[in-house]
């Protein structure tokens, strides 16, 4: 059991590192389990052969190799991606209730995508991460104005306030779209409602690279992230530039989260709720609560998946129905708990 | 206050009645009126089949011109025009109730997810029991609206007081749930079934029947003057709780039964045209700038706006980009949330009440 | 046994309609939500239906507003019945108007594939008298005779669609007749939907129109079949969707995904030449299943089907229709 003596207490450095090994070795159960279990009953066995010893002309190997394991490699990526973002989010606005989805950027990634595709008509490849990343960043900014207008400045409520009004406001400029242009929109369709199924793993090739980047990036900033959240005078006073870092942070969050969107469309309230169970863990030092994240986000999202695909068979629930139903409860109790 | 307001003073003869109305609010009552009908005949002289504006006024005296044409008046737009108005007044008093119990001024229906319980006990009775006959519908959206406030209030209840936006971020939460269990509700259910439900939840009036309208029409008649009566009783709490008990003021009842008027109104409309949202928050307050008056009449006029409010964005939403039809909750979300977010940032301080 | 429940029901549509064959008015038609009296023959017609346009255009009507022949089609009717088509009518597309229908002053409603409700159903009968489907059926599950034989009744034509109805049983029974070795063979007919593979089972119309030709759906579709007329079978499965001749549905848009799907080269009808791609005016035609398409049908899918079943490989890839 971690200890919080004071509120910027670290946690001991050998608690924290044993974390790790146990937490990458449930990170690859679950993996293994994701590509286990599917419409078709594979034996353990067979799953391992698939990925070892790949038969073309054996359509079990096919089914481990070219359609589970994508979408497992997906869930690792878009889980971890998501659970960094938001750790960092919650550290940068000192803000528990911060999150990609609630605070608009992942509303506005989807927003920026269906206006390039279906307006503008831009369908290429790889235009799209970097379309995703603009509208992330305009949502973010748009937000983050908005809550420092509202009297009392952006507090965690009112950013919260304010990003949920922005999502409202670009769904309904979404469905009207989809209402005007029923032809693209019929492949956006899909995408739009979040989750991992059939999705375009070619894409990857051209979110890879961002994503890694912005995964180290936020990794190798985090221990700043415990300075900026005692304060922004404080920090100064520590010799940390905070205008440079936060710029830095907000690209590390925009590039996750639009790159996430990019893959598998808008998924919710995993940013939200695993840095708040990481925390539980290993305190409130961010040094470690942002690798801690990354992993049990992947984890997260392997389980959630896997769920989704198992839960009623032979239909498959959507994965972002699941996240919004496990987080939206979560999400509620935080903001109970506030006191202002 | 400011400065004295004009007002109008009617005594009965016994003195049984005495009212002291605002003339400014009688003025804006009126033209409200006179909008809402100007809407209502522009309403009922648009659409596919070309009618010209005096053939619409003539079919509307009576003078029949030909079957065909009063067809098209009395039987496919009125049903419209009027749902829509009824509709617009039922959300905009939902919200103004909802906003006075719980002294919450961004309160409204699909805020706290009253609209979006409505609309899952909708789904489910269409998606699970498709047996059941429609004249079901309001009261299983009524159950599923009155769950979701009663929810609402145990979450609310936490320590004293608290701010306003915490309440409403309570309610998208809470909101966001049960939207996530409709979906879920939709993917299980019978393909056929779920269409049906998924076009009903795109809210549209355009289906509006006279039947739809009755129902309307008796809830509103029946809840509009409850919801009056009541408020008049209410309106003694805004002197503070310790001032409205000493005035014999049962203010427990009093609140609940205010929100399950609000929940009552916003359910039956929910259950008739689908969830609309943004309505029952903007109306109250438009209503308060436009003329400050008592709370019978503030509350008239609520209905008005909301009215006003919803039967141009049909109109637009019908005409606009004709031949495509835009739904009506659409609208209202577009032109809702910048408005939300106007009094967001002039809203008085988060601090509890 | 559809052709034997076909035949039965035409003659018992023949008996009940021996009265009328006279064409008398008025007519009688009794429906999931009433009774339509049609007191003279109609002039001016109105479809709702899906596919409405053919059946009328075979009985020599053109009607007066029909709904599109299918999604975003270029023109009112499919290329072979362009030469029948004897006026302008109003196309419309998605939910239904009454104040559109209304303005085309129709004398006669025809809604028999067309998901009407009862409000909606009020709504058209104050414009005229509305055609709807019998009772107990679901919205789209009136089999395509009983529809053109509705149909013709309402507008006076029922012996012309009798003679048609005819004779398009009697060329299935002849198609039947010259390939005995299709009867038992396993046909699949479907479409990539999202990764999965949507298989139109038992209950749906094209799996019934291979039925007319000997052929049937796999057990193992059947066992899964419920009371939706496609299955969504997850691409890990074959087993359901691996039958003697597969008819990939999807037409040229998703000719692409089709030959992708990580199944395919694991199906038997795969390694045989069982294959075949229906282009987008194939799939309408079977889909509409009016008078007017059926025979056009038949006719280039016999070839077709000649080609796949033969368990020889050299198959065309994509039929061309003439």
């Amino acid at each position: 059991m971690s200890t919080i003596a004071a509120p910027n207490a670290g946690t001991h450095p050998v608690r924290a590192w044993s974390g790790v090994p146990v937490l990458l070795g449930v990170l690859v159960l679950a993996f293994l389990l994701h590509i286990a279990v599917g419409a078709k009953q594979l034996s353990l066995g067979t799953v391992i052969e698939a990925l070892f010893s790949f038969d073309q002309t054996v359509f079990d190997h096919v089914i481990v190799r070219n359609l589970r394991l994508p979408r497992a490699v997906l869930a690792v990526i878009v889980g971890a991606s998501l659970s960094l973002a938001g750790a960092l989010m919650q550290g940068v606005t000192r803000n528990p209730l911060a999150d990609p989805a609630l605070l608009g950027l992942t509303s506005g990634a989807a927003f920026a995508v269906v206006i390039a595709t279906s307006v503008l008509g831009l369908t290429s490849m790889i235009f799209i991460p970097w379309i995703a990343m603009l509208g992330a960043l305009g949502a973010a900014l748009v937000v983050y104005i908005i809550a420092r207008l509202v009297p009392g400045g952006a507090t965690p409520l009112s950013l919260t306030l304010s990003g949920a009004a922005i999502s409202a406001f670009l769904s309904a400029v979404i469905s009207v779209i989809h209402l005007l242009d029923q032809d693209t929109f019929e492949n956006l369709r899909v995408w739009l409602t979040g989750g991992l199924a059939g999705r375009d793993i070619t894409l990857l090739l051209y979110v890879g690279p961002p994503i890694a980047l912005a995964l180290i990036g936020g990794v190798l900033l985090a221990p700043r992230v415990t300075v900026l959240a005692m304060g922004d005078e404080v920090a100064q006073g520590l010799g940390v530039k905070t205008g440079a870092l936060k710029v830095q942070l907000l690209a590390v969050v925009v590039v996750l989260t639009a790159c996430s969107v990019a893959l598998a469309g808008p998924l919710g309230f995993i940013g939200l709720v695993i840095p708040h169970v990481v925390r539980l863990y290993v305190g409130s030092d961010y040094r470690w609560i942002v690798p801690y994240a990354a992993l049990a986000g992947a984890v997260y999202l392997l389980g959630v998946d896997t769920i989704a695909r198992i839960a009623i068979p032979p239909r498959e629930i959507s994965t972002g129905i699941i996240t919004a139903m496990i987080g939206a409860p979560l999400f509620v109790q935080l903001v109970r708990r506030r006191t202002r | 206050m400011s400065a004295p307001a004009h007002h109008w003073v009617f005594r009965s003869k016994s003195e049984g009645i005495a009212l002291r109305l605002p003339v400014r609010a009688l003025v804006a009552l009126a033209l409200l009126t006179l909008v809402l009908l100007l809407t209502c005949c522009v309403s009922l002289a648009t659409g596919t089949y070309g009618v010209a504006l005096n053939e619409v006024i003539d079919t509307l005296r009576g003078l029949s011109i030909s079957r065909a044409i009063d067809n098209v008046v009395w039987e496919f737009r009125f049903p419209r025009t009027l749902a829509a108005a009824l509709v617009g007044a039922m959300m905009a008093l939902s919200g103004a109730a909802l906003q006075n119990t719980t002294r919450n001024g961004l309160a409204d229906p699909s805020l706290v997810g009253v609209s979006q319980g409505a609309a899952l006990a909708v789904v489910t009775l269409t998606v699970v029991f498709p047996a059941v006959s429609g004249a079901l519908r309001p009261w299983a959206a009524f159950a599923g609206a009155i769950l979701v406030a009663l929810a609402i209030q145990g979450l609310s209840h936490t320590r004293q007081g608290g701010s306003a936006i915490r309440f409403i971020l309570m309610g998208i939460g809470l909101s966001t749930f049960i939207s996530s269990i409709t979906s879920a509700l939709m993917t299980y259910g019978d393909i056929d079934r779920a269409m049906a439900a998924l076009s009903w939840l795109a809210g549209s009036i355009n289906a509006a029947s006279w039947s739809d309208v009755w129902t309307l029409g008796i809830w509103c008649a029946v809840l509009l003057p409850a919801l009056l009566a009541i408020s008049r009783s209410s309106s003694a709490t805004r002197m503070g709780e310790a001032t409205a008990v000493s005035l014999g003021v049962r203010t427990r009842l009093i609140r609940n039964l205010q929100l399950g008027i609000a929940v009552a109104l916003a359910a039956i409309a929910t259950s008739v045209v689908g969830p609309l949202g943004f309505v029952g928050l903007i109306a109250p307050h438009a209503a308060r700038r436009i003329a400050p008056a008592g709370i019978g009449l503030n509350l008239l006029i609520t209905a008005m706006v909301g009215a006003v409010l919803v039967s141009l964005a049909d109109l637009v939403g019908r005409a606009a980009f004709a031949p495509i039809q835009i739904p009506a909750g659409l609208l209202t979300a577009l032109i809702g949330v910048p408005l939300f977010i106007v009094l967001m940032v002039r809203s008085r301080s988060t601090a509890s009440h | 046994m559809s052709f034997r429940s076909s035949l039965l029901t035409a003659l018992l549509a023949f008996a009940m309609a021996t009265p009328a064959l006279a064409q008398e008015f008025p007519v009688t038609i009794e429906h999931k939500f009433g009774t339509t009296v049609i007191e003279t023959k109609p002039e001016r017609v109105a479809s709702l239906d899906y596919g409405g346009i053919g059946n009328l255009l075979k009985l020599g009507v053109t009607p007066v507003i029909v709904r599109e022949w299918r999604d975003k089609f270029p023109s009112t009717t499919p290329p072979w019945g362009k030469s029948l088509l004897a006026g302008e009518p109003v196309v419309f597309a998605g939910d239904i108007d009454p104040e559109l229908v209304a303005s085309t002053n129709p004398d006669v409603i025809i809604a028999l594939a067309s998901g009407i409700d009862e409000d909606l159903y009020a709504k058209l009968s104050l414009i005229a008298p509305v055609v709807a489907i019998p009772s107990g059926l679901g919205d789209y599950e009136l089999p395509w005779d009983q529809r053109a034989l509705i149909a013709a009744r309402a507008i006076g034509a029922e012996a012309e669609a009798q003679r048609q109805i005819d004779a398009i049983h009697a060329r299935f029974a002849e198609v039947r007749e010259n390939h005995p070795e299709w009867a038992g063979k396993t046909a699949v007919v479907g479409r990539i939907v999202e990764g999965e593979f949507s298989a139109f089972n038992k209950l749906d119309i094209r799996a019934k129109f291979l039925n007319e030709f000997g052929f049937v759906t796999p057990t193992a579709l059947d066992d899964i079949t419920e009371t939706a007329f496609f299955n969504l079978v997850s691409p890990e499965l074959i087993e359901p969707i691996d039958a003697d001749v597969l008819v990939w549905y999807g037409g040229s848009a998703a000719l692409q995904e089709s030959l992708d799907y990580p199944a395919r080269p694991f199906l038997k009808a795969s390694a045989n030449g069982g294959e075949i791609f229906l282009t987008d005016e194939h799939l309408a035609a079977i889909a509409r299943q009016e008078l007017l398409s059926i025979p056009v049908a038949v006719d280039f899918l016999v070839p077709l089907l000649e080609a796949a079943a033969d368990g020889d490989p050299a198959t065309p890839i994509e039929g061309a229709l003439q």
